[in-house]
This record gives structure tokens, sequence and C-alpha cells, in this order.
């Protein structure tokens, strides 16, 4: 397994560990993974004595080593788009569509005929520019919507 | 008290080198180091490490 499959499996297995990512390149997305998978920071390889005890200091004292880049795409990754062109409605029905719910159970969840969801999709398509389910949750999660 | 610390890394070099910076302390402790993610995963029992150093680039062993 790699470091990011292995740091979700400590985590589950014992979530109190702290985990410190060691790698190569530090702007990655792969490190961002490795933080999504339960990673409190990470060090690079070429850090001198300082930099690795600094790094443990840190997570001692419920820190995260990291740098301000990836720092940002952590905070980037929790902030919502709010500059979104949709109603309050299509916004539901899309953020039910990117959990994978059928128009049945969209319609049910929000006691509405499933024509009422098809005509709702069918205004998040066009908002969107799209033709497909796939290609609308692509765009919404790329814009941050959902 | 030291914080027990565990090493996951495959390139020997870096893993000893970061074991003795970090052995260099009184604060830290390394108990173990492993090259393969998998021996990690089945000594954490044993280990019961405060803190582990983990490679993201591990090669992946079936």
């Amino acid at each position: 397994m790699n470091g990011i499959e292995l740091t979700r499996r400590i985590k589950l297995a014992f979530p109190k560990i702290e985990i410190i990512i060691i790698t190569i390149f530090e702007n990655s997305e792969r490190v961002f993974d490795s933080l999504s998978a339960g990673a409190s920071g990470y060090l690079t390889k070429n850090a001198n004595q300082l930099e690795v005890i600094d790094a443990l200091d840190q997570i001692v004292k419920g820190g995260s080593p990291m740098s301000p880049a990836i720092a940002r795409m952590v905070v980037g990754s929790f902030k919502k788009n709010n500059t979104n062109p949709f109603t309050d409605k299509e916004l539901s029905v899309l953020d039910a569509l990117v959990q994978g719910k059928s128009y049945k159970s969209i319609a049910l969840s929000f006691d509405v005929s499933i024509d009422a969801v098809r005509f709702h999709i069918k205004n998040i398509y066009l908002k969107l520019q799209v033709n497909s389910k796939e290609d609308a949750i692509t765009k919404a999660k790329k814009n941050n919507w959902v | 008290m030291p914080k027990k610390i565990i090493l996951v890394e495959d390139n020997v070099d870096v893993c000893l080198g970061y074991k003795m910076l970090i052995n260099m302390t009184n604060e830290y402790e390394v108990v173990n180091y492993y090259h393969i993610g998998d021996e990690a995963l089945k000594n954490l029992n044993k280990d019961m490490p405060d803190i582990a150093l983990v490679d993201i680039d591990l090669l992946w062993v079936l």
C-alpha cells in the first residue's frame, strides 16, 4: 500500500496515532490527499533536524505542520462558493445528484413529482451548459457549488 | 517519557537519517521502523506509537 492508503488504515485502526507524511514534493495534490486521509501534517525528505523536531513539536501541541500553499488548499476545500447561479431548490437537487440519488428518490425526499425534479435538472443543465448528469456534477464540484 | 515514533519509509537512507535525528532528542524516540506499510500496520498493536512518520510514495506490496 502507498502512504495515503496506510494513513487511512492507521487512522481507522488507531485514530489517536498522529501521522506525519514524508514527501519529496511539497505542494502537490497528493499531499492534500494524504491530509484528507487523516495525516496531521507533512515533512519534506530534505528537512533538517530543526525542521523535523519542529514538526514533531507542532504535532504534540495539536498543530499541523504544513506550508501556506497546502494550508490554502485545505481551506479552499472547506469553503463552498456562494456565488452560484442556482435557486435553493436547484442547489438541493444538485446536491442530491452529487450524492448519487436517483430522480425517484430525489422526488420522494423533496416531496415533489418526478417531473418537477426533471424540470429542475433541465434548468441546472441549462445554467451549467452541460448535457449529462456526470458533466453537471463535475462542473458543480469544480466550482465548489456543492 | 519520550513520545514513541515509528517510521515507515522505503528509502533506507532517509529512514536511518530520520531515526538518527529523532533519537538525538530527549523528547522523541523511534521505537521501530519499516520499509513496507503492511508490516507497520501489523505491528501497531505492539509498537503503540504516538506518532507515525509515513512516506507518501511507499511502494505497493501485494
